[in-house]
């Protein structure tokens, strides 16, 4: 990874959303403009099958859409690569919703602007972690800094995730382990990849 | 195919934007033998680029930062866009200043159709996007023959010459046929590819076989019988189908909508491992 961004480790994610609660109360986030959600993936499409799930936000990507896109200039890349939003110049012309490959920005028709995780910015700069991260019970969510080298299993993109637009997101997964899921997950890559 | 809906102001600003683009072209590349008409088409251009120019503020969040739009030029398809929407209007009433001299001058005439073009391919571009694999190919090309269709249908309907003695809607509209049966194709083809989530197939086929009758077939006919007035209505109906249609079968990546596919194949692909 370039600049900053996230590591989910699949194998010690449990869905239990504690990430997304984080990030809506430190920014003030009403439920269905949350910045994080947890999405699960079921490998066997039936209930109590073996199930990953995917938390995401912003990937902060290397060469982001939302901001090569944006007519008022209201995204910035600072320099340890976290994009930020500058709601005060957004138009609400709700381009990037469209440019961004991720579903990632998210219109607010009261405020009539875009918002979007800035990886608590402010945080990094005290040397804190990210709300969600610093909430993960499991630590299956993790800060990377930028330029961070990740373990060798570490993975750009899942069955789920993939970057159809070239933006070089910044985030990496850590793969199930445990002899069943690892072998689900490499049939589920497989299928997905043919 | 209701991703239109919340979308309708940005129907209503293509169509008008490509309608008045492609008029401002057209009259500005014609040869000036009919000097009334072009300035016709030219005030007429205006006109609708500038209704769609206002109609689009309707569908910002906060309006009154509309000027901040600009910011983005060198970086920005949206901002340029926008940049060339504004100098085709100024740039076709300069020309439209100079009527009273009884002729257009070659070069000012020939900077206002060459603007105009320009930001016709600039609608395509703004929706070339890497996320939204329904909008490449062919759908880039589409304001651009649109719009020059739309124009040169509107300068035949107002003149007085027959389309079978001198017109480029002849060539016009159906290169713009073309390249909209060729989108469709590249459509019908990759629809379990492209729109997964979609089941209405059948209704892209019936809304484009529409499209492409109302836009490009049924006007011809018509200005070959000369009925101009039905010719434009029809043209206008077309285009505002067009553009419809564009965003009616846009298909956003996202996240959730990659899981989705994931989670279809699993289904179709029944047990894995």
């Amino acid at each position: 990874m370039s600049g900053a961004g996230f590591l989910v480790d699949l194998h010690r994610c449990v869905g239990c959303g504690s990430c997304v609660l984080a990030c809506r109360i430190e920014n003030g986030r009403a439920d269905e403009l949350a910045w994080r959600r947890v999405l699960p993936l079921n490998l066997r499409r039936h209930p109590g099958g073996p199930t990953y799930f995917l938390s995401v936000a912003c990937h902060h990507c290397g060469e982001p859409a939302c901001l090569r896109g944006c007519p008022s200039r209201a995204y910035e890349q600072r320099a340890d690569g976290v994009v930020v939003h500058h709601e005060d110049r957004c138009l609400g012309c709700r381009y990037c919703e469209m440019t961004c490959p991720f579903g990632t920005p998210k219109y607010d028709e009261r405020l009539g602007v875009v918002s979007k995780c800035h990886l608590c910015a402010d945080r990094l700069d005290q040397g804190l972690a990210p709300a969600c991260v610093a909430a993960c019970p499991t630590e299956a969510l993790r800060y990377q800094g930028p330029g961070a080298v990740m373990g060798a299993d570490a993975r750009a993109g899942v069955p789920g995730f993939v970057d159809p637009a070239g933006c070089r997101p910044n985030i990496r997964f850590a793969p199930p382990k445990g002899a069943r899921r690892v072998v689900l997950f490499a049939a589920l890559e497989k299928m997905v990849r043919r | 195919m209701s991703q239109s809906s919340g979308n309708m102001p940005l129907v209503w600003f293509t169509s008008l934007a490509v309608a008045g683009g492609g008029m401002i072209a057209s009259s500005a590349w014609r040869a000036p033998s009919d000097l009334s008409s072009q300035a016709v088409g030219l005030a007429f251009g205006t006109i609708a680029l500038c209704t769609g120019i206002l109609v689009s503020l309707s569908h910002l969040g906060r309006t009154s930062r509309a000027p901040l739009a600009v910011r983005g030029v060198g970086r920005s398809a949206l901002s340029h866009e926008i940049v060339l929407a504004g100098a085709t209007v100024a740039a076709a009433l300069a020309l439209l200043a100079t009527y009273w001299q009884g002729s257009f001058s070659a070069w000012p005439r020939l900077a206002v159709a060459a603007t105009a073009t320009l930001f016709l391919l600039s609608i395509g571009r703004v929706y070339h996007l890497g996320g939204q694999r329904t909008w490449r190919g062919a759908a880039v090309l589409m304001p651009l023959t649109a719009g020059l269709a739309c124009g040169e249908v509107f300068l035949q309907a107002i003149g007085n010459a027959s389309i079978r003695e001198d017109s480029l809607a002849y060539w016009i509209v159906p290169i713009d046929a073309l390249v909209f049966t060729v989108r469709w194709w590249t459509l019908a083809r990759n629809t379990s590819a492209l729109m997964p989530q979609r089941v209405d197939a059948s209704r892209l086929h019936n809304l484009s076989a529409a499209r492409l009758l109302i836009f490009d077939a049924v006007p011809l006919v018509l200005l070959d019988m000369h009925v101009a007035g039905p010719a434009i209505v029809a043209v206008a109906l077309g285009l505002a189908l067009d553009r419809w249609l564009f965003y009616a079968l846009a298909d956003q990546h996202t996240i959730e909508v990659e899981i989705a596919r994931v989670e279809a194949m699993i289904e179709r692909g029944s047990r894995i491992g």
